[in-house]
């Protein structure tokens, strides 16, 4: 069954190809970019931090997501992404951040030694870990 | 909708151009899905997730050709059936498992994924409305 494509049927048809035409080579170049920097490794707390500590937000995840500070400490969490991030205790704690639009902050004083967890309230995956110890 | 049951030649036109619609809803989804992995979506750890979107844009762009050039039932079941994906893992990623170990809360992003939504529902219920009452005004339009 033939169709006389119209004008504006047409300028419709090249932007769908335009779109997959785009895709695909993104596509491609991100299988470009599947090198070894994901090679499962983890970044392992080592010496508590102390004073003004910062934690990015980006690409999705918390760097570093698990840190060892001395009680007093204040860690800053900053988003570097594009996207809306928050910062929030997971289970009873006392992080309960806005939500972070890209380069907001939100800054935390641990005064009591402990493990906190916590958790991006938006991205739930997103997950990390203050270790608060005594000085 | 004419006494007789065939449509009216204002609602055959509007009839004919329906299929525009759906493939420039698809489009829209599409774009959205294709700008999310560029602004981020494509760093998600699980790169798989990054890589649907991607898929999902390809997806969207060929179909909403397919859709064009091909006045077939199979284009219209094949955009229904991308967008009724779309909107499932949408919805999955609203649970705790979420998609590919990856989950998000509400309408985050904003206003993307409103955006997405409303065309790929709008997308939907216009396909249905073709298969199930305009298809007739379709073929005979045709030469």
């Amino acid at each position: 069954m033939r169709h006389r494509l119209r004008p504006l049927e047409i300028a419709v048809v090249i932007c769908g190809l335009g779109l997959a035409l785009v895709g695909l080579v993104s596509l491609g170049a991100g299988r470009d970019q599947l090198t070894a920097s994901d090679d499962g490794s983890t970044t392992s707390p080592s010496q508590p931090s102390s004073g003004q500590v910062s934690v990015a937000i980006v690409d999705f995840a918390f760097a570093p997501a698990d840190l060892s500070v001395t009680a007093g400490s204040t860690i800053t969490w900053t988003n570097d992404d594009a996207f809306a991030h928050s910062v929030v205790s997971d289970g009873d704690g006392p992080l309960v951040s806005d939500d972070l639009t890209e380069g907001r902050s939100y800054e935390h004083t641990f005064d009591q030694p402990g493990t906190y967890a916590y958790i991006c309230g938006i991205h739930n995956s997103m997950t990390g870990t203050v270790t608060v110890v005594t000085p | 909708m004419t006494a007789s049951g065939t449509l009216s030649p204002n609602s055959a036109y509007a009839v004919g151009h329906l299929r525009t619609v759906i493939a420039v809803l698809l489009l829209i989804s599409g774009g959205i899905h294709l700008r999310l992995y560029h602004d981020g979506y494509r760093d998600v750890p699980d790169i798989r997730l990054g890589r649907s979107f991607l898929l999902d844009a390809i997806a969207a762009g060929l179909l909403a050709v397919a859709v064009m050039v091909w006045r077939n039932r199979l284009t219209l079941l094949a955009a229904a059936a991308l967008s009724v994906g779309s909107l499932a893992a949408f919805a999955l990623s609203r649970t705790d498992q979420g998609i590919f170990g990856f989950s998000e809360s509400g309408l985050q992003p904003s206003p993307e994924a409103t955006v997405a939504l409303i065309a790929e529902m709008a997308a939907l219920a216009v396909i249905v409305w073709l298969l199930v009452r305009g298809e007739r005004m379709m073929l005979a339009e045709s030469p």
